[in-house]
């Protein structure tokens, strides 16, 4: 089930009036529909792979109540690793061992072995990346003691099943998220209208600007060879607007359906294209797996205290390791290391800091350098998301070829000239939306709040017909296959 | 939590109202301004799916237009159909294409699937009643809706840069360049649960519904009205159910004459697919249908019949 669909327009309606109308007396109770309205959820995926949510959730319940009774370290590391083994086992196997064996077999033959491998028929279960890493972190939590064990089994599969934030994040911490399961919760009007609001700008963003950004993009990227510098350069434009449209538009509409339901995430995103350097960037592009990475995999390794050696070494493997998360194909792993490069300038000379505030905080227009700072910045990660969009690495060398020749200046071979037209004009109506809400955590969070009721609830109507009269042919999540 | 609820819901009603009646204007304006003025005012037009299309060179085929279109199910055609007799009052003889695969239920995925619903819904939704849209509506909701609003944007941008001219956007004869491939397999009917031994075919009862209503909609507008069957290569797989489709032929249209050109003789080079004719075969056919017309098909009393003599003539010439 996706957010933009018909079902989920049925779906969500009714687990809301259960929840707050007929269950609302009982948390227990609350917390049980969670889990089955959340496996409903799923099951309309695949119901097949329910089986390995619940063994994720069966596991580390497991490993929480084995770390809460044992008291010498050797049993607890024990304990830990059982959790990682058995979490990074499943996506391991389900989203890496075809990649592994293809690339086993690929470098046996580059010394003219030729080994008889073949890939397994294996299909990728949507959301594994999110929820093993979600449920590894209680394991990890409870291992350092930051939180308490859970006995409480429902609360627990509640917290690993989540259907809001199941399939795409946030990757919620259980010091963060799993408390809110043992609180009683009640309805608040303005949360509640903040989530729907939420859910109307990441309603907008899905199938408004990411699905018509996509036609546009798939077109160039699908047919690459025919197209000169300039297309292929407003292709990987086009393609930058998608995926963050896409993925910070799901972020929108999970938190915003959460809020409905009492609770509060993570901020996923926050306007991370009017960043001034690559670092800043990462502190606001996927936070949740950015932060989760930082916790869990860089400072245990040392993060930058171990000297200039280790914190590049740290900062690439970090890097490395976010790439691969997000497939199983080099692209992936050559975007995150062009961002290691990218980000390890900053950081050798302690500038990974300097901008931790959001840009022009308090006034209408940005300075000059500030301007620099964005276009610079924006211009890096277009050049990284050319490999992150390309099939392959030779594929991603071809257009990198054509962009940077002299067939760059000539007019560019637009598809649809007029659906061009009409995107870039939407794009430039959400950009200048986001730029007035970027101190919030959405854009449409405090906008309009000086207007005339009449006149805000018009313009959120005009938002509602906006979607329904523009959304780009329905395309589905990016990072459902991650 | 009352207030939370009464406010959205007052919300919703009143941007649904409002969204409901941005496109009922839409596209009851285009509905209104649209025009199909057909060039040659032609007094014979064919309509159908890729078979006719490629099989009637209209070029060649005197006060005779071509307006079939690849993949088009009777339910659009029914649509076309009503704007162009209503723009095209000259018109006195129309040709319907009722052949083997039309009657079985993958006919059922041309009406309401999401690709043909994507190729043809935004075109003719402005001239759709309330049946056609529910038909619509109950077996694919999601892609019905979507379609909406693609229909909407489209007409909202016709109207406003007068785009209502519909003439060129109804079909037309379609030259195919390839040869039949003798070596490709002889598929079965996608979707048909067709055996040879039993001939249990799935049929698609709106498909025949619509097939029905096209004829009924030109009879009542007093038109000649003829079912044909475009010429087919012998192998061509659907015409396994040759008996259910003779069954439901008579079941449905007893009245109306079946001009059935399947057995026209054709050289293998003729054909582009077995299904289809290539640009040569089509001349072929359409010099002799023209022919035939100028020998008085028109003026036959039974018309099936005199088909079948020239075919069988040509045969054995």
């Amino acid at each position: 089930m996706i957010f933009n669909s018909i079902d989920f327009a049925i779906f969500f309606p009714f687990v809301f009036f259960t929840y707050w109308f007929l269950l609302n007396h009982n948390l227990k109770l609350q917390n049980a529909f969670i889990v089955v309205a959340s496996y409903i959820f799923y099951g309309m995926w695949d119901w097949r792979f329910l089986f390995l949510i619940l063994l994720s959730t069966i596991v580390d319940f497991t490993v929480g109540i084995g770390l809460s009774t044992s008291f010498k370290q050797q049993k607890r590391k024990i304990w830990l690793w059982i959790s990682i083994f058995v979490n990074l086992g499943l996506l391991g196997f389900f989203k890496y061992a075809n990649f592994f064996i293809e690339s086993f077999t690929q470098t046996f033959s580059l010394f003219g072995v030729k080994l008889a491998g073949s890939s397994l028929n294996i299909i990728l279960p949507v959301g594994i990346s999110f929820y093993t890493f979600q449920t590894l972190s209680y394991s990890i939590e409870v291992y350092k003691k930051k939180i308490e064990p859970t006995r409480d089994f429902i609360a627990f599969a509640s917290f690993v099943s989540f259907f809001p934030q199941l399939v795409a994040g946030p990757i919620e911490r259980a010091t963060h998220l799993l408390p809110q399961f043992y609180r009683k919760r009640t309805f608040d009007y303005n949360q509640a209208v903040n989530g729907l609001r939420q859910i109307l700008w990441g309603l907008f963003k899905k199938m408004v600007i990411a699905d018509n950004c996509a036609t546009i993009a798939n077109q160039i990227f699908n047919h690459s060879d025919g197209y000169n510098g300039s297309t292929l350069l407003l292709g990987v434009f086009f393609f930058s607007f998608q995926i963050y449209g896409d993925f910070s538009g799901y972020s929108d509409i999970a938190i915003g359906c959460s809020r409905l339901l009492g609770f509060d995430l993570m901020q996923n995103f926050a306007t991370p294209y009017f960043s001034r350097d690559i670092a800043e960037f990462w502190r606001r592009w996927h936070i949740s797996l950015s932060t989760w990475f930082r916790d869990y995999l860089y400072i245990p390794l040392g993060g930058s205290r171990g000297g200039t050696w280790n914190t590049i070494r740290n900062i690439f493997i970090i890097f490395f390791v976010s790439g691969f998360w997000h497939g199983a194909n080099w692209t992936f792993i050559v975007w995150g290391l062009i961002h290691a490069l990218f980000f390890l300038p900053l950081l050798l000379v302690k500038k990974n800091r300097t901008h931790l505030d959001v840009v022009a905080k308090g006034r209408l227009l940005p300075t000059m350098n500030e301007c620099f700072g964005m276009l610079s910045t924006y211009a890096l990660s277009l050049f990284a998301w050319i490999f992150f969009r390309a099939e392959n690495l030779s594929h991603a060398g071809n257009i990198i070829t054509e962009i940077f020749s002299p067939s760059l200046f000539s007019f560019p071979q637009l598809p649809n000239l007029i659906h061009v037209i009409a995107t870039v004009a939407t794009l430039l109506f959400f950009v200048s939306l986001e730029w007035l809400g970027r101190e919030q955590r959405f854009a449409l969070e405090r906008l309009g709040f000086s207007w005339p009721t009449w006149f805000r609830l018009s313009f959120y109507a005009s938002l509602c017909i906006t979607i329904f009269l523009l959304a780009g042919q329905q395309q589905a999540f990016i990072y459902f296959q991650f | 939590m009352k207030r939370f609820l009464k406010k959205s819901l007052l919300f919703l009603i009143c941007t649904l109202s409002f969204y409901s009646l941005v496109v009922a204007v839409t596209l009851t304006c285009m509905r209104q301004q649209a025009t199909a003025k057909l060039s040659h005012t032609p007094a014979n037009i064919i309509l159908g799916h890729s078979h006719p299309e490629c099989a009637f060179n209209d070029a060649l085929i005197e006060n005779f237009q071509n307006l079939s279109a690849s993949g088009e199910a009777a339910f659009y055609t029914y649509q076309k159909l009503k704007l162009i007799l209503k723009e095209n009052p000259g018109i006195e003889n129309v040709f319907i294409e009722f052949s083997n695969n039309m009657i079985t239920d993958s006919k059922d995925l041309w009406i309401w699937g999401d690709e043909k619903m994507n190729a043809f819904f935004p075109q003719y939704s402005p001239f759709m009643d309330t049946e056609d849209l529910w038909i619509l509506l109950k077996n694919n909701p999601e892609s019905f809706l979507f379609n909406l609003s693609i229909a909407t944007r489209i007409h909202l941008q016709d109207l406003l840069l007068g785009r209502t001219d519909y003439a060129h956007k109804l079909g037309g004869y379609l030259p195919l360049k390839k040869k039949l491939d003798l070596k490709s397999p002889v598929a079965p009917e996608p979707n048909s649960h067709t055996t040879q031994k039993k001939q249990k075919v799935a049929l698609s009862p709106t498909h025949l519904y619509y097939t029905k209503r096209l004829v009924e909609y030109c009879q009542a507008h007093n038109i000649n009205t003829y079912l044909i069957r475009s010429p087919q290569h012998q192998n061509f797989a659907g015409r396994e159910n040759e008996k259910v489709f003779q069954q439901q032929k008579e079941r449905l249209f007893p009245d109306v004459e079946f001009l059935d050109f399947c057995n026209f003789p054709l050289d293998n080079s003729e054909f582009a697919d077995r299904g289809h004719l290539n640009a040569k075969g089509a001349e072929v056919f359409s010099l002799w249908f023209q022919k035939l017309i100028e020998n008085g098909l028109f003026n036959e009393q039974d018309k099936s019949t005199y088909i079948q003599k020239n075919i069988q003539e040509m045969i054995s010439n």
